[in-house]
C-alpha cells in the first residue's frame, strides 16, 4: 500500500466521523439513510482493493463503538459492502453512470444480509419481515440516493490527492484511484 | 516476494473478516462485563468518540436554537393543559389508592416491595436501525441498577440495560433482545411479548396455541419472574395468528408507549 493509499484512508475514515455526526443527529433510525455506507460503497467502487476494505473495516468498528451492541457486527457488514462493490466493479463499465448505482444496491443488500446473519449467530432474532420492509428495502432505496453524491465525493478527494502527490514510479503496490484502475 | 503477490488481497480479506468476526464473538459472548479486548478498543477510541460526541452535541444544540419561539409558546400551553388534566387525575389516583390500601388492610393482603420511582429525562437515542435503546439522565449515583424496569406515562418502556454514573441506557420494548412476560387482561392467558418486529410494533408468544385472544384486548405485565411488577400497561393486539407449525398462537401487539417521542421516563429503583 503506498503513502496516498494511507492518507486516502484517513481522510476517508474523518469523513466516516461526519458523516456518522450527520447522520445520528438528523438521520436516526430505521428508514432513514445509511450514509456510513453510502461512503464504503463510494470508496470501494473508486479506491484500490486495500483502501477499500481497511476503510470499510475501520468506518465499521467505529460505528460499533459508538452505536453498536457487538463490536464486530458493522465492521463484517461494511467489508461485506465494500466487497461486493469491488467484486461488481470488475465486471461493469465504471464510465456508466448507472454502473455504480446498481453495485450500491447489491453492496447494500450485502452488507444487511451480512448484519442480519451477524446477529442471528449471536442470538439477536430480527424478524424476518421488518428486516426485509424495515431495514433492507429502504437501505437499498437510499443506497441508490447516496451513492451519486458520495460517488462523487470520493472520487474529488482521490483525484486532488493524485495532483498533490502523484504516484512515484517506485511504488508499483496497488492501484490507488480510481483514473489509475481506469 | 513477488509470487506471494496475488495472495496479499486474500490474506488482507481474510485478515479483516477474522478480526471482525473475533470482535464480534468477544463482545457477543460477555453480557455482563466487558471483556479485555473489548474495553482496551473501547480505551483507544474513546478520543474519536469524545470528539465525535462533541460534534454531535454542537449540531444538536444548533438545530435546537433553530426551533422556533411560538412552537416552544404553543407547546407550552400544550403542556399546561395536560398538566392540569393530570393534577386532576392524580388526584383521584390517590383517592383509588387509598381505597386500595384499605381494602388490602381488611384483606390483610401481602404488598409486594413496589419500589421507588424517579423521574428521568431522556437525552439520546441509539440511532442503529438495528437495535432500540434510549439514554436517561439518571445513573448509580441515583440508584438505578441493571434490569429496573422504566415506565412512561402511558405504559411500559423497557428495563435498564447499562449503568453508568450518571447516566443509563434503557433496553426498550422493541428491541430484538427484550423479553416481558405478559397477560392478556380479558383472559388471563399469559404469553411473553417480545421486540425485533419494528419500531412500533410487538409480538406476544402464547404457551399454548388454545389461548384466548382477540384483536383490541389489552396486554399487561404478567408480574411473573423478577424483572417487572405486574398490570403495567404493555399495548393492544392488532391481529391473531398461528405461526408454522402450529404449536403456538401468536399475535402482534401496538405499543401504547411513542418510543419515537420520549421525553421523561420514570424509572422503578429497587
Amino acid at each position: 500500500m503506498t503513502k496516498r493509499e494511507t492518507v486516502l484512508i484517513i481522510i476517508c475514515v474523518f469523513f466516516g466521523f461526519l458523516v456518522m455526526s450527520v447522520e445520528y443527529v438528523c438521520l436516526a433510525g430505521p428508514g432513514k439513510p445509511d450514509l456510513t455506507l453510502g461512503l464504503v460503497c463510494a470508496v470501494g467502487w473508486v479506491c484500490s482493493f486495500p483502501v477499500g476494505l481497511i476503510t470499510g473495516f475501520l468506518l465499521g468498528i467505529i460505528k460499533d463503538v459508538i452505536v453498536g451492541r457487538f463490536i464486530g457486527v458493522s465492521a463484517l457488514s461494511m467489508l461485506a459492502a465494500a466487497m461486493t462493490m469491488m467484486g461488481i466493479r470488475r465486471r461493469f463499465n465504471p464510465d456508466m453512470v448507472l454502473s455504480p448505482v446498481i453495485a450500491a444496491l447489491v453492496s447494500s443488500i450485502a452488507g444487511d444480509l451480512v448484519s442480519y446473519l451477524a446477529l442471528l449467530s449471536l442470538g439477536v432474532h430480527i424478524q424476518w419481515e421488518f428486516f426485509l420492509r424495515g431495514i433492507l428495502y429502504y437501505d437499498a432505496i437510499w443506497s441508490v440516493v447516496i451513492i451519486v453524491p458520495s460517488f462523487l465525493l470520493v472520487r474529488g478527494i482521490s483525484r486532488s490527492l493524485e495532483k498533490l502527490w502523484p504516484e512515484s514510479t517506485n511504488e508499483r503496490v496497488g492501484r490507488s484511484s480510481y483514473e489509475s484502475r481506469v | 516476494m513477488r509470487r506471494l503477490f496475488p495472495y496479499k488481497k486474500v490474506v488482507l480479506t481474510i485478515l479483516l473478516v477474522a478480526a471482525s468476526v473475533f470482535l464480534m464473538n468477544i463482545t457477543g459472548s460477555s453480557n455482563d462485563s466487558p471483556s479485555f479486548w473489548e474495553s482496551l478498543l473501547r480505551t483507544c477510541m474513546e478520543p474519536f468518540v469524545n470528539l465525535f460526541s462533541t460534534l454531535m452535541d454542537r449540531a444538536s444544540g444548533y438545530a435546537a436554537l433553530l426551533e422556533s419561539k411560538q412552537e416552544l409558546m404553543d407547546e407550552n400551553k400544550d403542556l399546561r393543559k395536560k398538566l392540569g388534566s393530570l393534577e386532576l387525575l392524580l388526584a383521584q389516583l390517590r383517592d383509588v389508592q387509598q381505597e386500595n390500601q384499605r381494602l388490602r388492610d381488611l384483606l390483610e393482603f401481602k404488598e409486594q416491595s413496589a419500589g421507588e420511582y424517579k423521574g428521568a429525562d431522556v437525552i439520546g437515542r441509539n440511532p442503529s436501525k438495528w437495535f432500540s435503546t434510549i439514554t436517561v439522565r439518571l445513573g448509580a449515583q441515583d440508584g438505578v441498577q441493571i434490569d429496573d424496569p422504566v415506565i412512561s406515562n402511558s405504559g411500559l418502556v423497557g428495563r435498564i440495560m447499562k449503568v453508568d454514573e450518571d447516566q443509563a441506557d434503557v433496553l426498550l420494548l422493541t428491541d430484538p433482545e427484550s423479553g416481558v412476560g405478559a397477560l392478556v387482561v380479558r383472559s388471563r392467558d399469559y404469553g411473553v411479548v417480545v421486540g425485533g418486529s419494528g419500531p412500533d410494533v410487538l409480538t406476544m408468544t402464547f404457551f399454548s396455541k388454545d389461548a384466548d385472544v382477540k384483536q383490541g384486548d389489552v396486554i399487561v405485565t404478567s408480574g411473573i419472574g423478577s424483572l417487572y411488577p405486574g398490570g403495567l400497561l404493555i399495548g393492544e393486539v392488532t391481529d391473531v395468528y398461528i405461526p408454522q407449525p402450529g404449536l403456538v398462537k401468536e399475535c402482534h401487539v401496538r405499543p401504547v408507549t411513542d418510543f419515537d417521542h420520549l421525553e421523561e421516563v420514570l424509572v422503578m429503583i429497587r
